[in-house]
Protein backbone atom coordinates (compact mmCIF):
# COMPACT_ATOMS: atom_id res chain seq x y z
CA UNK A 1 0.00 0.00 0.00
CA UNK A 2 2.66 2.53 1.20
CA UNK A 3 4.56 1.26 -1.75
CA UNK A 4 2.24 2.04 -4.17
CA UNK A 5 1.81 5.47 -2.55
CA UNK A 6 5.16 6.40 -2.83
CA UNK A 7 4.68 7.85 -6.63
CA UNK A 8 2.01 10.20 -5.68
CA UNK A 9 4.04 11.38 -2.64
CA UNK A 10 6.32 12.13 -5.06
CA UNK A 11 4.63 14.19 -7.57
CA UNK A 12 3.34 16.29 -4.47
CA UNK A 13 6.83 16.55 -3.40
CA UNK A 14 7.70 17.64 -7.24
CA UNK A 15 4.49 20.27 -7.23
CA UNK A 16 5.83 21.54 -4.31
CA UNK A 17 8.89 22.13 -5.71
CA UNK A 18 7.69 23.34 -8.87
CA UNK A 19 5.10 25.73 -7.93
CA UNK A 20 7.90 27.83 -5.63
CA UNK A 21 9.10 29.13 -9.44
CA UNK A 22 5.56 31.38 -9.27
CA UNK A 23 6.42 33.54 -6.24
CA UNK A 24 5.45 36.57 -7.36
CA UNK A 25 1.73 35.04 -7.65
CA UNK A 26 2.01 33.72 -3.95
CA UNK A 27 3.09 36.76 -2.85
CA UNK A 28 0.49 38.58 -4.78
CA UNK A 29 -2.46 36.41 -3.43
CA UNK A 30 -0.80 37.12 0.19
CA UNK A 31 -0.93 40.48 -0.53
CA UNK A 32 -4.60 40.17 -1.20
CA UNK A 33 -5.22 38.35 2.23
CA UNK A 34 -4.05 41.70 4.46
CA UNK A 35 -6.43 43.63 2.70
CA UNK A 36 -9.04 41.14 3.35
CA UNK A 37 -7.84 40.79 6.92
CA UNK A 38 -7.97 44.36 7.50
CA UNK A 39 -11.64 44.59 6.34
CA UNK A 40 -12.64 42.05 8.55
CA UNK A 41 -10.60 43.49 11.68
CA UNK A 42 -12.22 46.79 11.05
CA UNK A 43 -15.55 44.80 10.91
CA UNK A 44 -15.44 42.69 13.62
CA UNK A 45 -14.20 45.48 15.87
CA UNK A 46 -16.86 47.17 15.38
CA UNK A 47 -19.20 44.58 15.59
CA UNK A 48 -18.12 43.61 19.15
CA UNK A 49 -18.03 46.97 20.13
CA UNK A 50 -21.23 48.01 19.16
CA UNK A 51 -22.84 44.71 20.63
CA UNK A 52 -21.25 45.15 24.14
CA UNK A 53 -20.51 41.16 24.46
CA UNK A 54 -17.41 39.62 25.01
CA UNK A 55 -18.06 36.55 23.38
CA UNK A 56 -20.51 36.19 20.14
CA UNK A 57 -21.01 32.35 19.91
CA UNK A 58 -18.45 30.93 21.34
CA UNK A 59 -15.17 32.99 19.74
CA UNK A 60 -14.01 36.03 21.46
CA UNK A 61 -12.61 39.12 19.26
CA UNK A 62 -9.19 37.67 19.28
CA UNK A 63 -10.62 34.03 18.32
CA UNK A 64 -12.44 35.25 15.70
CA UNK A 65 -9.63 37.41 13.74
CA UNK A 66 -7.59 34.37 14.40
CA UNK A 67 -10.54 32.04 13.48
CA UNK A 68 -10.58 34.44 9.84
CA UNK A 69 -6.98 34.29 9.17
CA UNK A 70 -7.06 30.45 9.28
CA UNK A 71 -10.19 30.16 6.87
CA UNK A 72 -8.88 32.46 4.78
CA UNK A 73 -5.28 30.66 4.31
CA UNK A 74 -7.14 27.63 3.32
CA UNK A 75 -9.35 29.28 1.03
CA UNK A 76 -7.32 31.50 -0.86
CA UNK A 77 -4.78 28.58 -1.04
CA UNK A 78 -6.45 26.79 -3.22
CA UNK A 79 -5.22 25.49 -6.44
CA UNK A 80 -7.25 25.41 -9.83
CA UNK A 81 -7.48 22.51 -9.99
CA UNK A 82 -11.31 21.82 -11.84
CA UNK A 83 -10.01 24.10 -14.59
CA UNK A 84 -7.02 21.82 -14.78
CA UNK A 85 -8.86 18.70 -14.89
CA UNK A 86 -11.49 20.38 -17.10
CA UNK A 87 -8.91 21.57 -19.53
CA UNK A 88 -7.26 17.97 -19.73
CA UNK A 89 -10.82 16.65 -20.85
CA UNK A 90 -11.39 19.06 -23.28
CA UNK A 91 -7.84 18.93 -25.59
CA UNK A 92 -7.94 15.39 -24.69
CA UNK A 93 -5.17 15.00 -22.61
CA UNK A 94 -6.88 13.08 -19.81
CA UNK A 95 -6.77 10.18 -22.35
CA UNK A 96 -3.39 9.76 -22.86
CA UNK A 97 -3.08 9.86 -19.32
CA UNK A 98 -4.86 6.33 -19.30
CA UNK A 99 -1.33 4.73 -21.02
CA UNK A 100 0.48 5.51 -17.83
CA UNK A 101 0.24 3.65 -14.32
CA UNK A 102 -0.87 5.48 -12.31
CA UNK A 103 -4.53 6.75 -11.17
CA UNK A 104 -5.63 9.79 -12.95
CA UNK A 105 -7.60 11.18 -9.90
CA UNK A 106 -4.69 10.38 -7.43
CA UNK A 107 -2.33 12.17 -9.30
CA UNK A 108 -4.39 15.35 -9.82
CA UNK A 109 -5.07 14.92 -6.03
CA UNK A 110 -1.19 14.77 -5.26
CA UNK A 111 0.12 17.47 -7.68
CA UNK A 112 -2.82 19.62 -6.29
CA UNK A 113 -1.87 19.04 -2.58
CA UNK A 114 1.63 19.77 -3.38
CA UNK A 115 1.43 23.25 -5.06
CA UNK A 116 -1.80 23.70 -1.90
CA UNK A 117 0.60 23.16 0.90
CA UNK A 118 3.24 25.90 -0.84
CA UNK A 119 0.26 28.57 -0.85
CA UNK A 120 -1.20 27.76 2.04
CA UNK A 121 2.32 28.19 4.30
CA UNK A 122 3.19 31.20 1.98
CA UNK A 123 -0.42 32.84 2.85
CA UNK A 124 -0.49 31.71 6.36
CA UNK A 125 2.77 33.47 7.06
CA UNK A 126 1.43 36.21 5.97
CA UNK A 127 -1.90 36.14 7.71
CA UNK A 128 0.30 35.61 11.00
CA UNK A 129 2.45 38.23 10.59
CA UNK A 130 -0.61 40.48 10.15
CA UNK A 131 -2.56 39.17 13.22
CA UNK A 132 0.01 39.40 14.84
CA UNK A 133 0.93 43.17 14.27
CA UNK A 134 -2.69 43.86 15.10
CA UNK A 135 -4.13 41.56 18.32
CA UNK A 136 -0.68 40.40 19.47
CA UNK A 137 0.91 36.81 18.71
CA UNK A 138 -0.64 33.23 19.27
CA UNK A 139 1.10 29.73 19.59
CA UNK A 140 -1.26 26.87 19.85
CA UNK A 141 -0.04 24.62 22.19
CA UNK A 142 2.65 21.89 21.18
CA UNK A 143 0.24 18.60 21.51
CA UNK A 144 -2.01 20.35 19.32
CA UNK A 145 0.24 21.24 16.10
CA UNK A 146 0.59 17.41 15.07
CA UNK A 147 -3.37 17.54 14.99
CA UNK A 148 -3.66 20.89 13.28
CA UNK A 149 -1.27 19.76 10.59
CA UNK A 150 -2.95 16.70 10.10
CA UNK A 151 -6.62 18.34 9.96
CA UNK A 152 -5.91 21.09 8.01
CA UNK A 153 -4.19 18.58 5.53
CA UNK A 154 -7.33 16.62 5.24
CA UNK A 155 -9.64 19.41 4.95
CA UNK A 156 -7.66 20.29 1.76
CA UNK A 157 -7.50 17.07 0.55
CA UNK A 158 -11.42 17.05 1.17
CA UNK A 159 -11.73 20.33 -0.80
CA UNK A 160 -9.63 19.07 -3.47
CA UNK A 161 -10.89 15.75 -3.91
CA UNK A 162 -14.43 17.85 -4.16
CA UNK A 163 -12.93 20.57 -7.09
CA UNK A 164 -11.26 17.64 -9.06
CA UNK A 165 -15.06 15.93 -8.99
CA UNK A 166 -16.08 19.34 -9.87
CA UNK A 167 -13.77 19.52 -13.04
CA UNK A 168 -14.74 15.89 -14.23
CA UNK A 169 -17.83 17.01 -15.09
CA UNK A 170 -16.40 18.05 -18.27
CA UNK A 171 -16.86 14.86 -19.90
CA UNK A 172 -20.64 15.61 -20.07
CA UNK A 173 -20.89 19.41 -20.44
CA UNK A 174 -18.27 22.45 -22.00
CA UNK A 175 -17.83 24.71 -18.85
CA UNK A 176 -17.40 23.44 -15.41
CA UNK A 177 -17.34 27.09 -13.78
CA UNK A 178 -21.05 27.51 -13.29
CA UNK A 179 -20.65 24.43 -11.15
CA UNK A 180 -17.24 25.00 -9.34
CA UNK A 181 -19.03 29.00 -8.46
CA UNK A 182 -21.85 27.10 -6.79
CA UNK A 183 -19.57 24.59 -5.01
CA UNK A 184 -17.26 27.66 -4.38
CA UNK A 185 -20.03 29.19 -2.78
CA UNK A 186 -21.87 27.08 -0.35
CA UNK A 187 -18.39 25.95 0.83
CA UNK A 188 -18.16 30.10 1.72
CA UNK A 189 -21.32 30.26 3.05
CA UNK A 190 -21.98 26.41 4.94
CA UNK A 191 -18.27 25.92 5.16
CA UNK A 192 -17.87 28.90 7.83
CA UNK A 193 -15.37 30.75 5.86
CA UNK A 194 -16.44 34.23 7.00
CA UNK A 195 -18.56 33.56 9.77
CA UNK A 196 -18.49 30.24 12.35
CA UNK A 197 -20.52 27.73 11.87
CA UNK A 198 -21.63 28.69 15.19
CA UNK A 199 -23.07 32.15 14.48
CA UNK A 200 -25.37 30.80 12.10
CA UNK A 201 -29.47 30.17 12.52
CA UNK A 202 -30.11 26.88 13.96
CA UNK A 203 -31.91 25.50 10.31
CA UNK A 204 -28.68 26.56 8.08
CA UNK A 205 -26.11 25.19 11.13
CA UNK A 206 -27.95 21.93 11.34
CA UNK A 207 -28.24 22.05 7.60
CA UNK A 208 -24.19 22.71 7.38
CA UNK A 209 -23.87 19.66 9.93
CA UNK A 210 -24.84 17.63 7.04
CA UNK A 211 -22.52 18.59 4.35
CA UNK A 212 -19.36 18.09 3.94
CA UNK A 213 -17.98 21.66 4.19
CA UNK A 214 -17.75 22.28 7.77
CA UNK A 215 -14.73 19.59 7.66
CA UNK A 216 -12.91 21.50 4.57
CA UNK A 217 -13.09 24.92 6.18
CA UNK A 218 -14.59 25.35 9.62
CA UNK A 219 -13.64 22.60 12.12
CA UNK A 220 -9.64 22.97 11.52
CA UNK A 221 -9.72 26.91 11.88
CA UNK A 222 -11.80 26.07 14.78
CA UNK A 223 -9.29 23.41 16.27
CA UNK A 224 -6.98 26.35 15.65
CA UNK A 225 -8.32 28.76 17.89
CA UNK A 226 -9.59 26.74 20.94
CA UNK A 227 -8.26 23.13 20.68
CA UNK A 228 -9.83 20.23 22.36
CA UNK A 229 -8.13 17.02 21.89
CA UNK A 230 -12.08 15.51 22.16
CA UNK A 231 -13.15 17.29 19.19
CA UNK A 232 -9.84 16.98 17.13
CA UNK A 233 -10.61 13.09 16.77
CA UNK A 234 -14.03 13.58 15.54
CA UNK A 235 -13.04 16.16 13.27
CA UNK A 236 -10.39 13.83 12.11
CA UNK A 237 -12.64 10.91 11.53
CA UNK A 238 -14.73 12.78 10.04
CA UNK A 239 -12.90 14.43 7.99
CA UNK A 240 -11.25 11.19 6.74
CA UNK A 241 -14.98 10.03 5.90
CA UNK A 242 -15.84 12.67 3.60
CA UNK A 243 -12.40 12.24 1.82
CA UNK A 244 -13.53 8.57 1.31
CA UNK A 245 -17.15 9.24 0.31
CA UNK A 246 -15.88 12.35 -2.04
CA UNK A 247 -13.18 9.86 -3.26
CA UNK A 248 -16.25 7.45 -4.16
CA UNK A 249 -17.86 10.01 -6.16
CA UNK A 250 -15.01 11.21 -7.84
CA UNK A 251 -13.87 7.71 -9.02
CA UNK A 252 -17.33 6.85 -10.12
CA UNK A 253 -17.81 10.10 -12.20
CA UNK A 254 -14.25 9.48 -13.51
CA UNK A 255 -15.51 5.95 -14.53
CA UNK A 256 -17.97 7.15 -16.45
CA UNK A 257 -16.50 9.57 -17.88
CA UNK A 258 -13.51 7.29 -19.02
CA UNK A 259 -16.72 5.40 -21.32
CA UNK A 260 -17.60 8.32 -22.41
CA UNK A 261 -13.96 9.09 -23.94
CA UNK A 262 -13.59 5.57 -25.41
CA UNK A 263 -17.06 6.55 -27.06
CA UNK A 264 -16.21 9.74 -28.20
CA UNK A 265 -12.87 9.22 -29.39
CA UNK A 266 -10.62 10.22 -27.12
CA UNK B 1 4.96 -12.01 -31.50
CA UNK B 2 4.99 -8.33 -30.40
CA UNK B 3 1.86 -6.68 -31.72
CA UNK B 4 -0.85 -8.82 -33.45
CA UNK B 5 -3.99 -6.85 -35.11
CA UNK B 6 -6.95 -8.38 -36.34
CA UNK B 7 -9.57 -6.83 -38.03
CA UNK B 8 -9.45 -4.05 -35.78
CA UNK B 9 -12.63 -1.57 -36.83
CA UNK B 10 -12.96 1.04 -34.25
CA UNK B 11 -16.07 3.72 -34.28
CA UNK B 12 -16.89 7.13 -32.58
CA UNK B 13 -19.78 8.72 -31.92
CA UNK B 14 -20.28 12.57 -32.77
CA UNK B 15 -23.06 14.53 -32.24
CA UNK B 16 -23.64 17.58 -34.96
CA UNK B 17 -25.65 20.42 -33.45
CA UNK B 18 -28.12 21.64 -36.06
CA UNK B 19 -29.85 24.91 -35.59
CA UNK B 20 -30.69 25.73 -32.00
CA UNK B 21 -31.75 22.75 -30.12
CA UNK B 22 -31.53 19.91 -32.51
CA UNK B 23 -28.27 17.51 -32.12
CA UNK B 24 -27.61 14.55 -34.87
CA UNK B 25 -25.68 11.35 -34.13
CA UNK B 26 -23.05 10.75 -36.54
CA UNK B 27 -20.80 7.89 -36.36
CA UNK B 28 -17.32 7.93 -37.63
CA UNK B 29 -15.88 4.69 -38.60
CA UNK B 30 -12.28 5.91 -37.87
CA UNK B 31 -10.12 2.31 -38.69
CA UNK B 32 -11.58 0.37 -41.01
CA UNK B 33 -11.09 -3.67 -40.81
CA UNK B 34 -7.51 -3.19 -39.99
CA UNK B 35 -4.89 -6.16 -39.71
CA UNK B 36 -1.08 -6.63 -39.19
CA UNK B 37 1.23 -7.86 -37.26
CA UNK B 38 4.36 -6.42 -36.01
CA UNK B 39 7.54 -8.93 -34.91
CA UNK B 40 9.64 -7.99 -31.91
CA UNK B 41 12.76 -5.10 -32.67
CA UNK B 42 11.12 -3.95 -35.76
CA UNK B 43 10.33 -0.25 -36.55
CA UNK B 44 7.00 0.30 -38.42
CA UNK B 45 5.90 3.46 -39.98
CA UNK B 46 2.11 4.34 -39.80
CA UNK B 47 1.15 6.79 -42.62
CA UNK B 48 -1.44 8.79 -44.16
CA UNK B 49 -3.30 11.97 -44.59
CA UNK B 50 -5.00 14.21 -41.51
CA UNK B 51 -7.84 11.63 -40.27
CA UNK B 52 -6.54 8.59 -41.93
CA UNK B 53 -6.94 7.02 -38.30
CA UNK B 54 -3.05 7.07 -37.78
CA UNK B 55 -3.61 8.28 -34.45
CA UNK B 56 -6.94 6.36 -33.29
CA UNK B 57 -4.47 2.91 -34.33
CA UNK B 58 -1.89 4.18 -31.68
CA UNK B 59 -4.24 4.66 -28.74
CA UNK B 60 -5.73 1.45 -29.71
CA UNK B 61 -2.55 -0.32 -29.64
CA UNK B 62 -1.70 1.79 -26.19
CA UNK B 63 -4.93 0.22 -25.08
CA UNK B 64 -6.50 4.38 -24.82
CA UNK B 65 -9.43 2.96 -26.61
CA UNK B 66 -10.99 -0.39 -26.86
CA UNK B 67 -11.87 -1.56 -30.69
CA UNK B 68 -15.24 -1.69 -31.34
CA UNK B 69 -14.74 -4.94 -33.53
CA UNK B 70 -11.61 -6.98 -33.91
CA UNK B 71 -8.83 -7.81 -31.56
CA UNK B 72 -5.67 -6.30 -30.83
CA UNK B 73 -2.97 -8.41 -28.74
CA UNK B 74 0.37 -6.61 -27.44
CA UNK B 75 3.10 -8.16 -25.93
CA UNK B 76 0.57 -11.17 -25.41
CA UNK B 77 -1.93 -8.52 -23.26
CA UNK B 78 -5.29 -6.74 -24.33
CA UNK B 79 -4.11 -3.85 -24.38
CA UNK B 80 -7.37 -2.36 -23.41
CA UNK B 81 -8.13 -4.92 -21.03
CA UNK B 82 -4.53 -5.41 -19.31
CA UNK B 83 -3.66 -1.47 -19.52
CA UNK B 84 -1.89 -0.57 -16.43
CA UNK B 85 0.08 -3.85 -16.68
CA UNK B 86 0.94 -2.92 -19.88
CA UNK B 87 1.98 0.62 -19.34
CA UNK B 88 4.89 -0.78 -17.27
CA UNK B 89 6.07 -2.32 -20.39
CA UNK B 90 5.58 -0.07 -23.39
CA UNK B 91 6.04 3.77 -23.63
CA UNK B 92 4.71 6.93 -25.88
CA UNK B 93 5.70 9.98 -27.37
CA UNK B 94 2.83 12.14 -28.47
CA UNK B 95 4.66 14.98 -30.20
CA UNK B 96 2.38 17.90 -29.24
CA UNK B 97 1.71 16.32 -25.72
CA UNK B 98 5.05 16.85 -23.26
CA UNK B 99 5.19 14.95 -19.56
CA UNK B 100 8.05 17.33 -18.63
CA UNK B 101 7.26 19.55 -15.82
CA UNK B 102 8.06 23.11 -17.37
CA UNK B 103 9.48 25.03 -14.27
CA UNK B 104 11.80 21.99 -13.39
CA UNK B 105 14.72 20.59 -14.84
CA UNK B 106 14.30 17.48 -16.96
CA UNK B 107 16.03 15.92 -14.20
CA UNK B 108 13.14 15.89 -12.03
CA UNK B 109 10.79 14.41 -14.45
CA UNK B 110 13.21 11.55 -14.96
CA UNK B 111 13.24 10.85 -10.90
CA UNK B 112 9.66 11.26 -10.48
CA UNK B 113 9.15 8.94 -13.43
CA UNK B 114 11.39 6.24 -11.88
CA UNK B 115 9.31 6.57 -9.25
CA UNK B 116 5.68 6.34 -11.24
CA UNK B 117 7.11 3.26 -13.01
CA UNK B 118 8.09 1.43 -9.24
CA UNK B 119 11.86 1.70 -10.37
CA UNK B 120 14.27 0.49 -7.76
CA UNK B 121 16.32 3.83 -6.99
CA UNK B 122 19.77 2.10 -7.52
CA UNK B 123 18.67 0.95 -10.61
CA UNK B 124 17.05 4.34 -12.07
CA UNK B 125 20.81 5.95 -10.85
CA UNK B 126 21.90 3.60 -13.34
CA UNK B 127 19.12 3.92 -16.05
CA UNK B 128 19.52 7.68 -15.93
CA UNK B 129 22.66 7.89 -16.61
CA UNK B 130 22.85 6.05 -20.09
CA UNK B 131 19.85 8.04 -20.95
CA UNK B 132 22.01 10.78 -19.94
CA UNK B 133 24.80 10.10 -22.21
CA UNK B 134 22.95 8.28 -24.83
CA UNK B 135 20.79 11.72 -25.78
CA UNK B 136 23.88 14.27 -24.57
CA UNK B 137 21.81 15.47 -21.75
CA UNK B 138 24.31 16.29 -19.68
CA UNK B 139 24.61 19.82 -20.51
CA UNK B 140 20.78 20.86 -20.01
CA UNK B 141 19.58 18.82 -17.72
CA UNK B 142 19.13 21.19 -14.53
CA UNK B 143 18.32 23.56 -16.55
CA UNK B 144 13.86 24.53 -16.41
CA UNK B 145 12.19 22.78 -19.34
CA UNK B 146 10.62 26.47 -20.19
CA UNK B 147 14.52 26.99 -21.11
CA UNK B 148 15.58 24.38 -23.38
CA UNK B 149 15.24 24.69 -27.11
CA UNK B 150 12.86 22.58 -29.48
CA UNK B 151 15.00 19.85 -29.72
CA UNK B 152 16.47 19.78 -26.59
CA UNK B 153 12.88 18.90 -25.15
CA UNK B 154 12.33 16.60 -27.47
CA UNK B 155 15.13 14.75 -26.86
CA UNK B 156 14.06 14.51 -22.86
CA UNK B 157 10.80 13.62 -24.12
CA UNK B 158 12.17 10.09 -25.34
CA UNK B 159 14.21 10.07 -22.79
CA UNK B 160 11.76 10.29 -20.31
CA UNK B 161 9.42 7.42 -22.15
CA UNK B 162 12.46 5.34 -22.09
CA UNK B 163 13.34 5.21 -18.34
CA UNK B 164 11.08 2.08 -17.68
CA UNK B 165 12.95 0.48 -20.30
CA UNK B 166 9.86 -0.58 -22.56
CA UNK B 167 9.74 -3.43 -24.97
CA UNK B 168 8.15 -0.94 -27.21
CA UNK B 169 8.11 2.62 -28.20
CA UNK B 170 4.83 4.26 -29.51
CA UNK B 171 5.53 8.00 -31.38
CA UNK B 172 2.90 9.60 -32.77
CA UNK B 173 4.36 12.98 -34.57
CA UNK B 174 7.79 13.47 -32.73
CA UNK B 175 9.77 15.61 -35.09
CA UNK B 176 6.66 18.14 -35.32
CA UNK B 177 7.89 21.29 -35.29
CA UNK B 178 11.43 20.61 -35.03
CA UNK B 179 14.13 22.20 -37.09
CA UNK B 180 16.62 20.56 -39.98
CA UNK B 181 19.27 20.08 -37.41
CA UNK B 182 17.03 18.88 -34.00
CA UNK B 183 14.96 16.49 -36.46
CA UNK B 184 17.93 14.90 -37.46
CA UNK B 185 19.22 14.49 -33.64
CA UNK B 186 16.27 12.54 -32.92
CA UNK B 187 15.84 9.93 -36.05
CA UNK B 188 19.74 8.99 -35.11
CA UNK B 189 18.50 8.47 -31.72
CA UNK B 190 15.36 6.47 -32.30
CA UNK B 191 17.43 4.48 -35.38
CA UNK B 192 20.07 3.93 -32.73
CA UNK B 193 17.17 2.62 -30.20
CA UNK B 194 15.56 0.17 -32.98
CA UNK B 195 18.89 -0.74 -34.57
CA UNK B 196 21.39 -1.34 -31.70
CA UNK B 197 19.17 -1.84 -28.45
CA UNK B 198 16.18 -3.51 -30.39
CA UNK B 199 13.14 -1.29 -28.92
CA UNK B 200 10.35 -1.99 -31.25
CA UNK B 201 9.04 1.24 -32.71
CA UNK B 202 6.27 1.87 -33.85
CA UNK B 203 5.52 5.89 -35.24
CA UNK B 204 3.47 8.25 -37.31
CA UNK B 205 4.60 11.38 -39.33
CA UNK B 206 3.65 13.01 -41.96
CA UNK B 207 6.97 13.38 -43.23
CA UNK B 208 8.43 10.52 -45.03
CA UNK B 209 11.35 11.73 -45.23
CA UNK B 210 11.50 10.95 -41.02
CA UNK B 211 10.03 7.62 -42.08
CA UNK B 212 12.33 6.63 -44.20
CA UNK B 213 15.78 6.63 -41.44
CA UNK B 214 13.79 5.29 -39.29
CA UNK B 215 11.27 2.49 -40.38
CA UNK B 216 11.89 -0.55 -42.62
CA UNK B 217 8.28 -1.54 -42.58
CA UNK B 218 5.01 1.03 -43.38
CA UNK B 219 1.51 0.79 -43.71
CA UNK B 220 -0.32 3.26 -45.11
CA UNK B 221 -3.47 4.49 -43.88
CA UNK B 222 -6.63 6.35 -45.61
CA UNK B 223 -9.93 6.99 -44.62
CA UNK B 224 -9.10 4.55 -42.07
CA UNK B 225 -8.10 1.30 -44.26
CA UNK B 226 -4.60 0.29 -45.15
CA UNK B 227 -3.79 1.30 -48.56
CA UNK B 228 -0.61 -0.35 -48.52
CA UNK B 229 1.64 -2.75 -46.40
CA UNK B 230 4.80 -2.51 -47.46
CA UNK B 231 8.77 -2.42 -46.78
CA UNK B 232 9.98 1.37 -47.04
CA UNK B 233 12.21 0.42 -49.85
CA UNK B 234 10.28 -1.57 -51.94
CA UNK B 235 7.34 1.85 -51.57
CA UNK B 236 9.88 4.24 -52.10
CA UNK B 237 10.51 1.47 -55.52
CA UNK B 238 7.33 1.57 -56.56
CA UNK B 239 5.64 4.90 -55.38
CA UNK B 240 7.98 7.64 -55.10
CA UNK B 241 8.90 8.17 -58.30
CA UNK B 242 9.14 11.62 -58.26
CA UNK B 243 10.67 14.64 -56.04
CA UNK B 244 9.36 18.36 -55.91
CA UNK B 245 11.52 21.31 -56.40
CA UNK B 246 10.81 24.40 -55.13
CA UNK B 247 13.03 26.81 -56.61
CA UNK B 248 13.13 31.24 -55.64
CA UNK B 249 14.77 33.29 -58.09
CA UNK B 250 16.25 36.73 -57.71
CA UNK B 251 13.88 37.63 -60.39
CA UNK B 252 11.23 36.01 -62.91
CA UNK B 253 13.17 33.61 -64.80
CA UNK B 254 13.43 33.50 -68.79
CA UNK B 255 14.33 30.35 -69.63
CA UNK B 256 14.23 26.98 -67.28
CA UNK B 257 15.98 24.72 -69.91
CA UNK B 258 13.98 21.58 -68.46
CA UNK B 259 14.70 18.33 -69.09
CA UNK B 260 12.15 15.75 -70.21
CA UNK B 261 10.22 14.47 -67.24
CA UNK B 262 10.27 17.80 -65.51
CA UNK B 263 7.16 19.66 -65.94
CA UNK B 264 6.50 23.40 -63.84
CA UNK B 265 4.12 22.32 -61.23
CA UNK B 266 3.19 25.31 -59.91
CA UNK B 267 4.04 28.88 -60.47
CA UNK B 268 4.16 32.58 -58.17
CA UNK B 269 6.32 35.24 -59.60
CA UNK B 270 9.71 34.40 -58.66
CA UNK B 271 9.03 30.92 -57.11
CA UNK B 272 8.71 27.72 -58.92
CA UNK B 273 7.53 24.48 -58.22
CA UNK B 274 8.81 21.57 -60.48
CA UNK B 275 7.77 17.92 -60.52
CA UNK B 276 11.01 15.89 -61.40
CA UNK B 277 10.23 12.11 -62.82
CA UNK B 278 13.20 10.22 -61.39
CA UNK B 279 12.84 7.14 -63.91
CA UNK B 280 13.42 10.05 -66.38
CA UNK B 281 16.13 12.58 -65.09
CA UNK B 282 18.41 12.89 -61.99
CA UNK B 283 17.64 15.45 -59.49
CA UNK B 284 21.16 17.25 -59.81
CA UNK B 285 21.43 17.54 -62.75
CA UNK B 286 17.74 19.26 -63.15
CA UNK B 287 19.30 21.71 -60.48
CA UNK B 288 22.83 22.14 -62.01
CA UNK B 289 20.85 22.98 -65.64
CA UNK B 290 18.45 25.87 -63.81
CA UNK B 291 21.39 27.23 -61.62
CA UNK B 292 23.65 27.68 -64.67
CA UNK B 293 21.05 29.59 -66.32
CA UNK B 294 19.65 31.83 -63.60
CA UNK B 295 20.51 33.84 -60.56
CA UNK B 296 18.51 31.86 -57.27
CA UNK B 297 17.79 32.66 -54.25
CA UNK B 298 16.45 29.44 -52.55
CA UNK B 299 15.90 26.00 -53.17
CA UNK B 300 14.28 23.26 -50.98
CA UNK B 301 13.79 19.84 -52.64
CA UNK B 302 10.82 17.43 -50.88
CA UNK B 303 9.13 14.43 -51.68
CA UNK B 304 5.98 14.80 -53.46
CA UNK B 305 3.13 15.24 -50.96
CA UNK B 306 1.40 12.00 -49.10
CA UNK B 307 -1.87 12.86 -50.84
CA UNK B 308 -0.49 11.98 -54.31
CA UNK B 309 1.20 8.91 -53.14
CA UNK B 310 -1.71 7.92 -52.03
CA UNK B 311 -3.80 8.78 -55.30
CA UNK B 312 -0.94 6.96 -57.34
CA UNK B 313 -1.48 3.53 -55.15
CA UNK B 314 -5.07 3.94 -55.70
CA UNK B 315 -4.18 4.53 -59.79
CA UNK B 316 -1.51 2.18 -59.56
CA UNK B 317 -4.44 -0.69 -58.33
CA UNK B 318 -2.10 -1.55 -55.58
CA UNK B 319 -3.92 -2.50 -52.31
CA UNK B 320 -2.78 -4.54 -49.06
CA UNK B 321 -5.15 -7.31 -49.76
CA UNK B 322 -3.99 -7.62 -53.39
CA UNK B 323 -0.49 -7.35 -52.52
CA UNK B 324 -0.45 -9.42 -48.87
CA UNK B 325 -3.56 -10.89 -48.58
CA UNK B 326 -6.10 -10.07 -45.48
CA UNK B 327 -3.81 -10.78 -42.96
CA UNK B 328 0.05 -10.00 -43.88
CA UNK B 329 3.20 -10.30 -41.97
CA UNK B 330 5.50 -8.12 -41.38
CA UNK B 331 8.57 -10.45 -40.80
CA UNK B 332 11.89 -8.90 -41.68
Amino acid sequence: MLKSMDKYMAAAALSAKNYLAYTSEVIFRSGFLVVILFVFVNLWTVTYSRSGAGVIAGFDLRQMLRYLVFTESIVISRPRVHQKVEEDIRTGAVSYTLARPYNYLLFQLSVSFGERMVRFMCTLLVGYAVMTIMIGPYIPGLSALPFLAVTVALAMLADLIGMIAVGLLAFWVEDVSPFFLVYSRLQMLLGGMIIPITLFPSFLRRLSEWLPFRFMVYAPARLFVDFDLNRAWGVAVGQILVCLLLFLIGMSVYRMGVKRLDVNGG
Amino acid sequence: MCIEVNRVSKQYTLWKIKGWTRRERQVIEAVKDVSFRVEPGRALALIGPNGAGKSTMIKLLCGILSPTQGSIRVLEMDPFKDRSRLAYRISSVFGQRSQLWYHLPPIDTFQLLGRIYDIDRVELKKRMKELIELFDLSSFLYQPVRKLSLGQRMRCEIAAALIHKPKILFLDEPTIGLDVVARSTVIDILRDLNRHRNVTIILTSHDTGDIERICEDVIVLNEGKIVLESKIREMRKNFFHSKIIEIEFAEQPNDLNLLPGVRVFDQNGPVVKLEVDLKTCDVNEVVSRIVACNAVRDITIQDPPLESIIQHIYLSGYSAEREAGQNAQIDG
